[in-house]
């Protein structure tokens, strides 16, 4: 064996490539195995290399981030896989979530740290109620509130993305505290998933139609085997005292079009039953399938698609 | 990215402006991404880009005496090393033994020992050492950031391992100079 043949088979085994009766070979012989230890002794002494100095490694993230932020972000936004094959190549094991695009992927993320918000400004409630009551029970009115518009601000400082949304549905003409409102079904409304591509908006309104009437079927047939559900108008109403209501600030964060830019139909619904996506003659729609309220048309469902720029595609009853 | 590029280019100054480089191109590029490969093959790929575009920024200036890189290193003569030289520059290390034995100072001698080891391999088999026993990359992956077959991947590694180990190893070992070979 020559110095070179020799050197390749420890290298082979020092990386585990050799096959099994090739490996107890190369291990018998003992000049392989001392110049294997010779290898492995090279390869630590390589792998030993110093850390990067912290404000090199921090300049040349600033670097990046600031490339990105030119030329990457709006890449990615036009290429929205990418992000996915990133994120599943860099998380390993993670089930792919299902993300539409950046924008909505952003969206969902504003709404989990929106919780934190909230329950922040609610532990914050509930400091300032205890200490009123210590200090002695009363307190002018502009000292309550103070203490109540408190959790507020710190609400809106710990999320600037959830302040916005909340100022812009106020902005937008909704009744005061409407983000806040929850509506009728308990949970977030059922998801339709993506409902496909449409050439017309009357053939989505009848792929909703289909997926309605499906959903109300599967709903029947269900009810018996979980907990007995009153009728829908009873439900929307009952509902309201579950705790697990859906609001309109939630849905908000799962839509293309912000709260503050629905329509009526969509904004005072009685309950959101479904919502999902669609592309309506190359434009992608949020497509939500609302309860009006009672004493609105002929009470049926409506189904209203909303562009990003909030435009109704779709805004019409349920056939 | 780091590590890759600290090890290819040899020093710390060089490899900040490497790695830098490479995580804008990374941060352009991703577009191009089509996740064919790993996402950390493709990332290595491009900082192994970078790195030869800083390897052949740095032959077109002048450089400075490295430590060590002495003519008797620089010709590879067994049992002396840059990092020897260093010691015996230092003082630490005296010709009777063990005085003034030093674990902190040994590892920077360690240190200038692999960086000069690394500096007397072609690029290619640099790069091919590194990948493998730095960035973990098998075969396969390592032929994809190269554009060469797994075969030839595997001799240069090799071929790379073994040139390291004769210079690391330290054929004849002085006493006070422990190879760090079990």
């Amino acid at each position: 064996m020559t110095p070179d043949q020799r050197d390749e088979l420890a290298s082979a085994l020092l990386d585990g490539v050799l096959p099994a009766d090739q490996a107890d070979a190369a291990r018998r012989d003992a000049a392989v195995v001392a110049r294997l230890a010779e290898l492995e002794a090279a390869r630590e002494l390589l792998r030993s290399v110093p850390p990067p100095e912290p404000t090199a490694r921090v300049r040349a993230l600033a670097a990046a981030k600031a490339a990105f932020d030119e030329d990457g972000g709006a890449a990615i936004a036009a290429a929205p896989g990418v992000v996915r094959d990133v994120r599943d190549a860099l998380l390993p094991g993670r089930p792919p979530a299902p993300v539409a695009d950046v924008t909505h992927h952003r969206r969902a993320r504003r709404s989990g740290t929106r919780w934190l918000g909230a329950a922040a400004a609610a532990i914050l409630v509930l400091v300032g109620v205890v200490s009123l009551a210590v200090v002695g029970g009363g307190g002018s009115h502009e000292d309550e509130a103070a203490t109540t518009a408190a959790p507020n601000d710190v609400a809106e400082s710990a999320d600037d993305s959830a302040g916005t949304e909340a100022e812009a549905s106020e902005q937008g003409g909704a009744a005061p505290g409407a983000g806040d409102r929850s509506l009728g079904a308990p949970g977030a409304p059922v998801d339709m998933g993506d409902l496909g591509t449409f050439s017309s908006a009357a053939a989505l309104v009848a792929r909703v139609e289909a997926v309605r009437d499906r959903e109300a079927a599967s709903r029947t047939a269900d009810a018996p085997a979980s907990s007995p559900e009153p009728s829908d108008g009873a439900a929307s109403e009952g509902a309201d005292d579950s705790g697990s209501q859906t609001t309109i600030a939630e849905l908000s964060a799962l839509s293309l079009c912000p709260a503050s830019g629905w329509p009526p139909a969509l904004r005072d619904a009685a309950a959101i039953r479904l919502h999902g996506r669609a592309t309506v003659d190359g434009t992608e729609v949020d497509v939500w399938v609302v309860e009006p309220v009672r004493d609105d048309g002929d009470g049926r469902d409506r189904v209203v698609a909303l562009d990003e720029t909030c435009a109704a595609v779709v805004d019409q009853p349920v056939p | 990215l780091w590590r890759l590029c600290r090890r290819v280019v040899g020093n710390d100054a060089d490899a900040q402006d490497a790695l830098q480089e490479a995580l804008i191109a990374i941060a352009r590029g991703i577009r191009r991404y089509d996740g064919r490969a790993a996402f950390t093959t493709w990332s290595y790929r491009v900082a192994t880009n970078a790195c030869l575009d800083e390897l052949r920024k740095r032959r077109r200036r002048p450089l400075p005496d490295p430590i060590g890189s002495g003519p008797a290193f620089a010709a590879g003569e067994p049992g002396h090393s840059a990092g020897a030289d260093l010691l015996d520059r230092a003082g630490v290390r005296s010709s009777a033994g063990h005085a003034g034995h030093d674990p902190g100072v040994e590892a920077v001698a360690d240190r200038v020992d692999v960086d000069a080891a690394l500096a007397q391999l072609p690029h290619d088999f640099r790069l091919a050492v590194v990948l493998r026993d730095l960035c973990d990359l098998d075969y396969a992956e390592i032929g994809r950031v190269l554009d060469i077959p797994p075969g030839t991947v595997r001799s240069r590694i090799a071929r790379a391992r073994a040139h390291l180990a004769d210079l690391l190893g330290n054929p004849t070992p002085s006493p006070d100079r422990p190879t760090a070979s079990p």
